[in-house]
């Protein structure tokens, strides 16, 4: 079967503990310093947590000159490292700057899913390691969910999903009451 | 190739907060590869801070001390490598002669506090114990203040399991974050939340909890009282809740009710800041649903007058029918390490002979005071005063003027660079130990995960190696078993009561799982129900300590030389000062140092990112600044343990009470004030 494996990010969750950012190096310690993920501020409002996208039209698989990325049959989009020449191409193009450079192998550097957790059945390490239950995995992300009605394709703060259909959806923000220090 | 096999080990995280969570490490070849949540654990749920989850770099990091160090001149640098022996031995040979010197162990001190709260850690003073008589400190420096408005009110502690807090119908928050502090309970705030419940964060800073919650009530640091008071007088008003029922159960009722007729709501609105439409809605909210579960955060009794607010708020949850009730009620302090045995500690002090106490928060300044005979030689450990106490500058002072200072800790920190010796410890991973929470029930076991790092040593082991030597030095110079290991002293400590308390058959089912202390609630629902008016609003003990006899609202005093209060809360990626030698944070730490509101940036003439001095009379500090629309105009927020210790800010004695200085109250770290300058230009 053909899954696309994605995201379900709740912004109202996170608070920036950054657990989930701390938690992939945590499990991919020995080939990079660098986290796949990280957090976005958007205006000060909320946080969004973001790494690949693991996008159905991958821009970083369309610019590579060496043809090192693959979309796999559960939708990861793979980089193969052996074939990387480290120019950069895809660094710049991927519009949600989800790529790494990885100074201890002077290669591009990615999020992989957590691939080899999933074989054993477990969740990737961020999606483990919330606490608040912001940033959930699902198996087929944009399939017909009962989840579906109550999430959208994109958040302020979030580049446009048209470009390269991203493996990701956001449960929206609620009205929040902030009253402010009359001063 | 094959790979090493990897083995799991079962650890508690020991740091002073509120999750203690339980760890599952993952060794390798003799070290930390991995540390992850426990999901056998209620609380944690297998989950961990960002903290946490670097453990394996705190750990294997290239800062950790890795032998006894020797310090030519105290403060100079000039370090030296020695063995275990001639540490123990240069240590025993001052203890011996000081004893000799005064005919009295009293010019023997030492400092700890929450450093690591593991139970075996009270091996050091369980060493002291063994001495007899001796100069120690005693008191809280963080909570004590809201703990002791809580026992004016009602005579005694209950803050409910926190996992129940998912079964709120309304949470709400007063000046706690746990986004940043307490992460793990934000998943049962989000369960109440599925289920219904309304989140309101009650802060004078706009913080992350702050940010996801459904109502954020911004308000002027050090009024909550009085906007508590406000919310009781319209709960009152509205009729929501019926005065003949309170009547009953307050002693003091009659009176606080006349108060709160008495107050003017124009006037809470202009000091607290928080608009009348607001007010109004908290209202209805502490009137109408139920149960409510109130959480009163430590930073808000940080300053003089706090005891009051605290008080006012705890009023107020008495009075909306939620000070004891199932699955809501008052949380603050599960006060549980104060009902363990503490065996290493207790059963050590064989000669029950008077110590020599010093209330902590002024422990520098006291210990220069005492003579016949004055403090010679201090140990400190679990601790890194000259960074985190309030009054740093006279740290320097009793640093400089004692004859042997003895630093143990992980890192080479603030404090263990003014001693003369240092002696490596062992982290959570290289020990056994025990633990329990100041928030959650749980009990948990911390197995020995690997050997320790270099020459690393626990305080038990320090504590028998150095007693063994003493008593070679003056035999019967210390009392402490030196025969029972880490695994005797838990046995002990599990005594018949811990394992009724605990439903355990012994310490060794906590292998397995940690264990959760029974349910009290029906237990304290009894004293309520023995007991005519149990609530006090009207404490003859407030008025004996100087204060109201009324849990109300009593404003602090400014600083009419510096207008700007300093609030100094968590860093995200430190705890206090510890976690400073863990690379893979840098690059996710604020590359700010204060934040101001942009209104006053605008007036002082800095942008965001500029240089800004924040001054008072104890010294200057400078940093980058940001600016933002939210920190009050009048606040300045410095986060603890940057690079300098923000506390260099508030080397004053400071009162934990207008008037009293009680070991047993927090000190006011929140009540101190600055002046603000621009800076040059950093190179």
């Amino acid at each position: 079967m053909i899954l696309q494996y994605g995201f379900l990010f709740q912004p109202d969750r996170c608070v920036s503990c950054h657990s989930c950012v701390i938690a992939c190096l945590n499990e991919h310690r020995q080939t990079t310093k660098q986290s796949f993920r990280r957090i976005v501020d958007v205006n000060g409002e909320y946080n969004l947590s973001l790494s690949c996208n693991h996008c159905d039209s991958p821009e970083c698989f369309r610019v590579c000159p060496e043809n090192a990325f693959s979309k796999r049959r559960d939708g990861i989009v793979d980089l193969d490292q052996t074939r990387c020449n480290g120019c950069g191409l895809c660094l710049t193009a991927c519009p949600y700057g989800a790529l790494q450079f990885n100074d201890l192998l002077k290669k591009v550097d990615k999020c992989n899913f957590c691939s080899d957790r999933q074989k054993l059945g477990e969740l990737p390490a961020c999606v483990d390691a919330c606490t608040t239950s912001a940033l959930l995995f699902k198996n087929d992300i944009h399939s017909d969910r009962p989840y579906m009605q109550r999430t959208v394709l994109t958040v302020d703060g979030f580049y446009s999903p048209l470009l390269t259909r991203p493996s990701i959806r956001f449960v929206p923000m609620e009205k929040k009451r902030r009253y402010w220090l009359k001063e | 190739m094959m790979e090493e096999e990897v083995t799991l080990y079962k650890n508690v995280c020991p740091r002073n907060c509120f999750s203690t969570c339980s760890m599952i490490t993952h060794v390798k070849a003799g070290k930390v590869v991995k540390v992850v949540g426990d999901p056998s654990h209620g609380f944690t749920k297998g989950k961990l801070c960002a903290k946490g989850y670097g453990y394996s770099q705190y750990v294997n990091s290239p800062e950790r001390l890795k032998y006894p160090l020797m310090q030519t001149k105290r403060g100079s640098g000039n370090w030296q490598r020695i063995t275990w022996d001639e540490a123990y031995d240069i240590i025993s040979e001052k203890m011996v002669a000081l004893r000799n010197r005064h005919g009295s162990n009293q010019s023997l001190a030492y400092n700890k506090f929450s450093g690591n709260l593991g139970l075996l850690h009270f091996a050091i003073e369980g060493l002291f114990e063994s001495f007899g008589s001796h100069t120690k400190p005693v008191g809280n420096p963080c909570l004590g203040t809201g703990r002791q408005a809580l026992k004016y009110n009602l005579p005694f502690e209950y803050s409910p399991p926190p996992e129940e807090m998912a079964y709120a119908k309304l949470v709400v928050i007063w000046g706690s974050n746990p986004a940043r502090t307490n992460i793990q309970q934000m998943k049962f705030i989000h369960a109440a939340r599925d289920q219904g419940a309304k989140l309101i964060v009650i802060d004078p800073i706009f913080t992350e909890t702050a940010k996801v919650a459904d109502m954020y009530i911004q308000i002027r640091p050090g009024t909550d009282g009085l906007l508590a008071m406000g919310l009781t007088k319209r709960l009152v008003d509205s009729a929501l809740v019926e005065e003949w029922e309170l009547r009953k159960q307050i002693s003091g009722w009659d009176h606080y009710a006349d108060i709160l007729r008495n107050l003017d709501m124009k006037e809470v609105c202009e000091e607290t800041g928080v608009c009348e439409e607001a007010i109004a809605e908290l209202t209805s909210l502490y009137g109408t649903r139920t149960p409510v579960a109130t959480w009163i955060g430590y930073g808000l009794q940080r300053r003089k007058m706090s005891v009051q607010n605290v008080r006012a708020i705890d009023a107020l949850v008495t009075v909306s029918g939620n000070r004891f009730i199932k699955r809501g009620g008052l949380y603050y302090f599960h006060p549980e390490v104060e009902n363990m045995p503490l065996k290493i500690l207790k059963d050590n002090n064989q000669k029950n002979e008077q110590n020599r106490e010093v209330n902590i928060n002024h422990f520098a300044s006291e210990l220069l005071k005492l003579d016949d005979p004055p403090v010679e030689f201090l140990w400190i450990h679990s601790r890194n005063p000259l960074s985190q106490d309030q009054n740093i500058r006279e740290w320097d002072r009793l640093m400089s003027q004692l004859e042997m200072v003895v630093v143990s800790d992980v890192t080479m920190s603030h404090t263990a660079k003014m001693a003369d010796i240092v002696l490596p410890a062992t982290t959570q991973f290289e020990e056994m130990d025990l633990h329990v929470s100041y928030w959650n029930h749980w009990l948990s076991y911390n197995q020995k995960a690997i050997e320790p790092v270099y020459e690393a040593k626990s305080d038990l082991q320090v504590a028998r190696e150095l007693a063994m030597k003493l008593n070679e030095k003056q035999p019967g110079f210390s009392r402490f078993p030196v025969e029972l290991e880490a695994k005797d002293w838990i046995e002990k400590e599990v005594t018949d009561e811990v394992k009724e308390n605990y439903s355990i058959k012994s310490w060794q089912d906590l292998i397995e799982k940690p264990a959760h202390f029974r349910s009290q609630f029906e237990e304290f629902q009894q004293i309520l129900k023995a007991k005519p008016k149990p609530f006090t609003f009207f404490s003859k003990k407030a008025v004996e300590d100087g204060l109201s006899p009324f849990p109300i609202y009593q404003r602090d005093r400014e600083n009419a030389n510096h207008p700007f209060l300093l609030l100094t809360p968590q860093s995200l990626l430190k705890l206090h000062s510890q976690f400073g030698q863990v690379d893979w944070f840098e690059a996710y730490e604020s590359s700010f140092d204060i934040k101001i509101n942009r209104e006053v940036g605008k007036q002082i003439g800095v942008e965001t990112g500029d240089v800004l001095v924040v001054y008072n009379e104890q010294g200057d500090m400078e940093g980058l600044v940001e600016l933002d629309a939210s920190t009050p105009k009048n606040v300045v927020i410095m986060n603890q343990a940057g690079k300098e210790p923000v506390n260099a800010l508030i080397s004053t004695r400071l009162e934990s009470y207008p008037g009293k200085e009680s070991p047993e109250l927090s000190s006011p770290f929140f009540d101190i004030y600055v002046s603000l300058r621009k800076g040059g230009v950093r190179r």
